[in-house]
């Protein structure tokens, strides 16, 4: 990932942030349902005081006042009282009416307009109480105004109280997340370069009161340590078995070239003695190869790459083989296309890769049968035989330590062939791929470039 | 020759000194790097064996103190370690060869030879002549007693090789570094298979072979 950018928009997969928006969310639903219910709550009561005091009111009314005392009453009322605030009203029955605003009945539906433009009525609406009196009928009207004002109150409120909450949350969950993924993500680059060999990779010391962050990367280094150390031991003791075995090994070859010069040349004794020499031999390449794959697995970094022409190891290769496979009844084969095919490697390893790959296929391919060496743009790097093949089921077990198929249990070689070819390639950054070549074995490097199709 | 011999394995170490008296030269063999250094320091050689791994002075360090002190008497490390880098640490160090054990005697005296005998032959020649063989650098061709002999480019880069180091052994590991630069050890006998290719040409028509074996060491080119 890019320094220096925010990471909180582009990664919504943080955990921080993510927490952050989920206990946001949860807050502001529960301050909406507790100011909800308050309002609710208060609105009811509200309510019921206006109801209260509505028939209050309408009590006060002698219902058996005659229209006109009625009219007169009405009329000094309406008089005193705001029809924004409180409504009165009297329809006599003769039609006329008194009071602070009109009443118009519509389809049996009241309707309540101003009497008088500049006493307008409350848009909040009214409660009515209408009572049929003896001469009429008189409606009251006290005004919703209060349960609007209340519930603007409680709009402005939640607008008060809950949008600075969630703009600061949010800030600070972003600010937060922004600083645990920047760790986190120290962590994860830390993790990569040490999962890719760079076992001296640390993140920065956590300090001594450590929160969890601090305490995973206190973990991570404790890990990161004791692997270096194991490996550090490990390639020691390689290098002292290597070493402890080539001395004894030196010896036996020296005794048994003395040996050699006291037998008459071409004598039994002097044939065994060659013979065990030999074996010898085949010992050191044992040891030889498995301290070059710990050393290549181990080391990798260390080990001198440039650029070079694919074209240039295939031909070397192919060149110094023909002849020996030849003789062996096989047929080598050798293709490469017109341009430069560049990677960066190291050429002693890359040609000893190839090598083992041709040996390989000498070896498990019955007499006869053609091997093919091909250089392709890719860039690739390919050796193809007609013999047996490897059983699908085994292809990834050849490449283990070792490992040789029942089959060839009594072929020369180690088994450590395919396993050399196997480090070299990931040394390079190339995919090791065994197809079946219908019939035969195709062992394909993919290394990485341009048309490979994988970074 | 005059060779300095630095190892602290005495199987190893009086096995090679005999071989090498055996063959004509003076060894003084010793078996710590620090006497070696005052050694190699207080009497001429013609070229030194050295151990990596010795007591007192390791085989390193003691090389790169003889260079720092402008000692430029040839170089061949033995080492018992075979690893990638070893080799190139051994090369920077001012070594001049590198031969990991077990080794056959064969192989470390053929590689004293080419080391105390550097260079070899002057490059700017256009013919090579030994024996009946001619050889001609520019136009790429051979021949023996008067016949032209036709071969591949590689058989014509070994039998140069060959030629141009006449008399001296040239191991299977010293061909494949020089002709074809490779530093590994094919399990196959590529190296012979090429060689008996090159003297069917150039020896079986004739009655008389200029490539010889040498037993339990390489080939060389008698003339």
């Amino acid at each position: 990932m890019p320094r220096g950018t925010a990471p909180v928009f582009r990664r919504p997969a943080s955990t921080p942030l993510r927490q952050a928006l989920i206990l946001l969310v949860l807050f502001s639903v529960i301050e909406v349902a507790t100011l909800g219910v308050a309002f609710v709550k208060m609105r009811a009561d509200l309510g019921r005081e206006i109801a209260v005091g509505l028939e209050r009111e309408m009590a006060g009314f002698d219902l058996s006042a005659t229209p006109r005392a009625m009219s007169a009453i009405v009329a000094a009322r309406a008089r005193a009282s705001d029809p924004a605030r409180s409504v009165i009203v009297f329809l006599s029955d003769d039609g006329s009416q008194t009071g602070n605003a009109v009443a118009e009945f519509d389809a049996e539906t009241l309707r309540l307009v101003p009497g008088d433009p500049s006493r307008p009525l409350s848009e909040a609406g009214y409660l009515r109480r209408i009572e049929r009196l003896s001469g009429g009928v008189l409606v009251l009207g006290a005004s919703l105004e209060p349960v609007r004002d209340l519930r603007e109150t409680f709009f402005s409120l939640v607008l008060l109280s809950l949008v600075p909450t969630i703009l600061l949350s949010l800030a600070i969950a972003g600010m937060v997340a922004r600083r645990t993924a920047r760790r986190v993500d120290a962590v994860e680059r830390v993790l990569s370069r040490l999962s890719a060999g760079d076992l001296s990779a640390r993140l920065p010391d956590p300090g001594p009161a450590p929160d969890d962050l601090g305490r995973i990367a206190a973990g991570v280094n404790r890990m990161a340590a004791r692997q270096e150390a194991a490996t550090g031991a490990l390639r020691q003791v390689t290098s002292d078995i290597a070493h402890d075995l080539r001395t004894p090994l030196q010896r036996i070859s020296v005794l048994l070239q003395d040996l050699g010069h006291h037998l008459a040349p071409g004598s039994p004794e002097a044939d065994l003695a060659d013979r065990a020499q030999a074996e010898a031999g085949n010992a050191v390449s044992v040891f030889q190869a498995m301290l070059a794959i710990a050393q290549i697995e181990g080391k990798g970094r260390s080990i001198a790459m440039e650029p070079l022409d694919l074209r240039e190891i295939g031909r070397r290769v192919f060149e110094l083989y023909q002849p020996a496979v030849e003789d062996a009844g096989d047929t080598l084969d050798y293709a490469e296309p017109d341009a430069a095919v560049t990677v960066r490697g190291n050429g002693d390893l890359l040609s000893q890769a190839l090598a083992n790959l041709v040996e390989n296929a000498m070896r498990h391919t019955p007499s006869g049968s053609s091997i093919r060496v091909a250089v392709e743009p890719g860039p690739r790097l390919r050796v193809t035989d007609n013999g047996p093949g490897i059983p699908e089921a085994e292809r990834g077990k050849v490449l283990e330590r070792l490992y040789r198929l029942e089959r060839s249990r009594t072929t020369p070689g180690h088994g450590l062939g395919l396993s050399l070819v196997a480090a070299i390639a990931d040394l390079h950054g190339a995919r090791l791929v065994l197809d079946d070549a219908g019939p035969g074995l195709s062992v394909t490097l993919h290394f990485p470039g341009a048309d490979d199709g994988r970074p | 020759m005059r060779v300095l011999f630095v190892e602290d394995d005495r199987t190893t170490g009086e096995f090679v000194a005999r071989g090498l008296s055996e063959e004509g030269h003076v060894v003084d063999r010793l078996e710590d790097g620090r006497d070696a250094l005052a050694q190699a320091m207080a009497a001429p050689y013609d070229v030194m064996i050295v151990d990596r791994m010795l007591p007192g002075l390791d085989g390193l360090s003691l090389v790169k103190a003889l260079r720092a002190a402008h000692c430029r008497v040839p170089a061949l490390f033995l080492t018992s370690l075979g690893g990638l880098e070893d080799r190139i640490d051994g090369l920077r160090a001012g070594g001049d060869d590198y031969l990991v054990k077990p080794f056959a005697f064969g192989e470390l005296s053929a590689r004293l030879d080419a080391l105390a005998r550097r260079p070899p032959l002057q490059e700017n020649e256009t013919v090579l002549k030994a024996a009946d063989v001619e050889m001609d650098l520019v136009r790429r061709t051979v021949t023996r007693a008067g016949r032209k002999v036709d071969l591949l480019p590689r058989e014509f880069a070994i039998l140069e090789h060959l030629m141009r180091r006449k008399g001296r052994v040239q191991t299977r590991t010293m061909l494949l570094e020089n002709v074809w630069g490779i530093t590994f050890d094919p399990m196959t006998n590529v190296v012979e298979t090429h060689i008996s290719r090159l003297r069917a040409k150039i020896d079986k028509p004739f009655d008389r072979e200029v490539i010889v074996t040498v037993r339990g060491a390489g080939y060389k080119f008698e003339g």
